[in-house]
């Protein structure tokens, strides 16, 4: 025996051991999607001919959508059929982005618009809608989401509604945890996706208690003496989940979080870790490479005395080929061997853009 | 009364799990799913014990797993020797962690990291033979010391038990190079056991 069959390891289950098959296989698929995405974006040429790859054209029968695919509404609305049966109608000039579609999880994510869910019950599989901050959780229910979209202007800008026909949803902190309102049939919540919930407007919300009942309206719109809420400060609480959510193989999601910790904590020590981390995750997926190089150019750019910088640059110079820009891919390589030219990926950047 | 029960069932379900490794990695380079979900669980065993000797503190373990399959099913279409599959395998799962403890390295150095290293012990079976799991004890803790290419090869030099060519195989370095970084690793390898012998 080799001194390796000594050591031992806790045994897995059949279940745990196919659950990270499920997981293999969810990220396998999205990534087909894709690239499948990428090619004929390729082949229509131009923004345009992307936008219309993406968006899903019905007629009659719903189409059904998995992992990975956008649903795009522009002049009438779109309805949809979720790989569980579940049912979205997407309003006109709406989004929805479908983040995980496998037996035991369906996540979509509403980044402006609105969208009605027809959620089929099944108690295995959980449901959630993310809409910026928020998370709409579900079991079996009919709901409504709405968004504002987060970089419009005024008040309203990041908004999210919540309104609930039949069934039950929870209306969660998608940072913290932390559920926010229980929904019943009739009951309406809404509040900002953008910014921290105030204690306050959360304990008003549970004291309201019968509000949550069956036929009750309930707003938790911000009052005229109010305080604005102030922007979340734990950057870390955001690393860490996007980091948490990374390990699950939502990588789209991960991805979603590490920009969002760039653009609200662009001088946050993680956002140095968040930028290669964002970078990586682009050119690991293969059809980002431009974004890619952008958030490993952020990267590079922080701290350029960082311990990251071997690794930002050795990425950069991959983002670079990748994207086809041969001048900017020789540029960083230049720059990385003479920094580091001895460094641990030295002879694999001296490979690339020759 | 189980018995026959199970011989009566045991062939139609395992039927699939019949296939040759050879075989089933040319369908799954076909695009056949069946054939991937076969091979990840023939060799799940096999890469989780290994990527868990290589990082035995990681609370990642599911996760360096599952990147390993990722990577290898999704270029699983450049194995051009399907016999190879296993060796190709191990390679995969070996830069996975390789990867994966650099990035760690560094988010320790900007103290974005926990102490994982503390944790670098491991549990040796009573079976094993009392040199050999003291020995394997030391070796673990050495390994705290240890830059991370060092730690790499001299696990699958010393606990594995592979031969410098299936070292190279794994690290995709020539022959002659894996020698060359053994022999290095080796030499701070003794030199941490003495720092450690002399700390008693």
């Amino acid at each position: 025996m080799k001194p390796a069959d000594y050591i031992l390891l806790e045994p897995i289950s059949e279940t745990d051991r196919e659950a990270v098959w499920e997981g293999v296989a969810a990220r396998l698929k999205a990534r087909k999607q894709r690239r499948s995405r990428g090619f004929y974006a390729l082949v229509g040429g131009g923004v345009l001919a992307a936008a219309a790859a993406l968006t899903i054209i019905v007629g009659g029968r719903p189409t059904e959508v998995g992992t990975g695919a956008v649903v795009e509404a522009r002049n009438e609305a779109v309805t949809v059929r979720l790989s569980d049966g579940s049912k979205a109608s997407v309003e006109p000039l709406s989004q929805l982005n479908v983040l995980t579609a496998t037996p035991t999880e369906l996540r979509v994510a509403l980044p402006s618009g609105s969208a009605t869910f027809e959620v089929a019950h099944r108690p295995e599989r959980q449901f959630a809608v993310v809409a910026g901050d928020i998370e709409v959780q579900v079991r079996g229910t009919h709901f409504t989401v709405r968004v504002e979209p987060p970089h419009g202007k005024g008040e309203r800008a990041g908004h999210v509604e919540v309104s609930v026909e039949r069934g039950v949803v929870d209306v969660v902190d998608r940072l913290s945890g932390e559920r926010i309102a229980r929904l019943t049939a009739g009951a309406r919540w809404s509040g900002n996706a953008l910014q921290t919930k105030p204690a306050a407007a959360r304990v008003q919300l549970g004291e309201a208690g019968g509000a949550l009942e069956e036929g009750r309206q309930l707003s938790r719109s911000r009052g005229p003496n109010e305080a604005r809420p102030e922007p979340r400060s734990d950057a870390k609480v955001l690393f860490e989940k996007a980091t948490a959510i990374r390990r699950q193989g939502d990588t789209r999601r991960a991805m979603q979080l590490y920009g969002e910790l760039l653009s609200r904590y662009p001088n946050d020590e993680h956002s140095r870790v968040a930028a290669l981390e964002l970078g990586r995750l682009r050119l690991r997926e293969g059809d980002q490479p431009h974004a890619a190089a952008r958030a490993l150019e952020q990267a590079v750019k922080t701290d350029p005395n960082s311990p990251l910088q071997p690794d930002a640059l050795a990425q950069l110079v991959a983002a670079y080929e990748q994207s086809g820009d041969l001048v900017q891919c020789r540029r960083v390589r230049a720059r990385y061997l003479s920094a580091f030219p001895n460094g641990a990926h030295s002879a694999e950047v001296r490979r690339r853009c020759p | 009364m189980v018995a026959k029960v199970l011989r009566l069932v045991s062939p139609v379900r395992s039927a699939p799990d019949e296939a040759t490794s050879v075989e089933l990695v040319k369908r799954a380079q076909q695009g056949d799913q069946a054939a991937q979900a076969l091979l990840f669980r023939r060799h799940f065993s096999g890469t989780r014990a290994l990527i868990f000797r290589l990082v035995p503190y990681d609370g990642e373990l599911e996760d360096l797993v599952q990147d390993t399959f990722v990577h290898a099913m999704e270029s699983i279409g450049s194995l051009r020797t399907p016999e190879a599959f296993s060796g190709w395998l191990r390679g995969i799962a070996v830069r996975v962690v390789r990867n994966r403890l650099r990035r760690r390295g560094l988010a320790r150095r900007l103290g974005l990291a926990g102490t994982e290293e503390s944790q670098l012990d491991i549990a040796v079976s009573r079976e094993a033979p009392p040199d050999v799991g003291a020995e394997l004890i030391a070796t673990y803790r050495a390994f705290r010391a240890l830059k991370v290419d060092s730690r790499i090869i001299l696990e699958l030099s010393r606990v594995e038990g592979l031969t410098n060519a299936e070292v190279a195989e794994a690290l995709a370095l020539s022959l002659s190079t894996v020698k060359r970084h053994l022999a290095s690793a080796e030499v701070e390898f003794k030199d941490e056991l003495n720092r450690q012998a002399r700390g008693r």
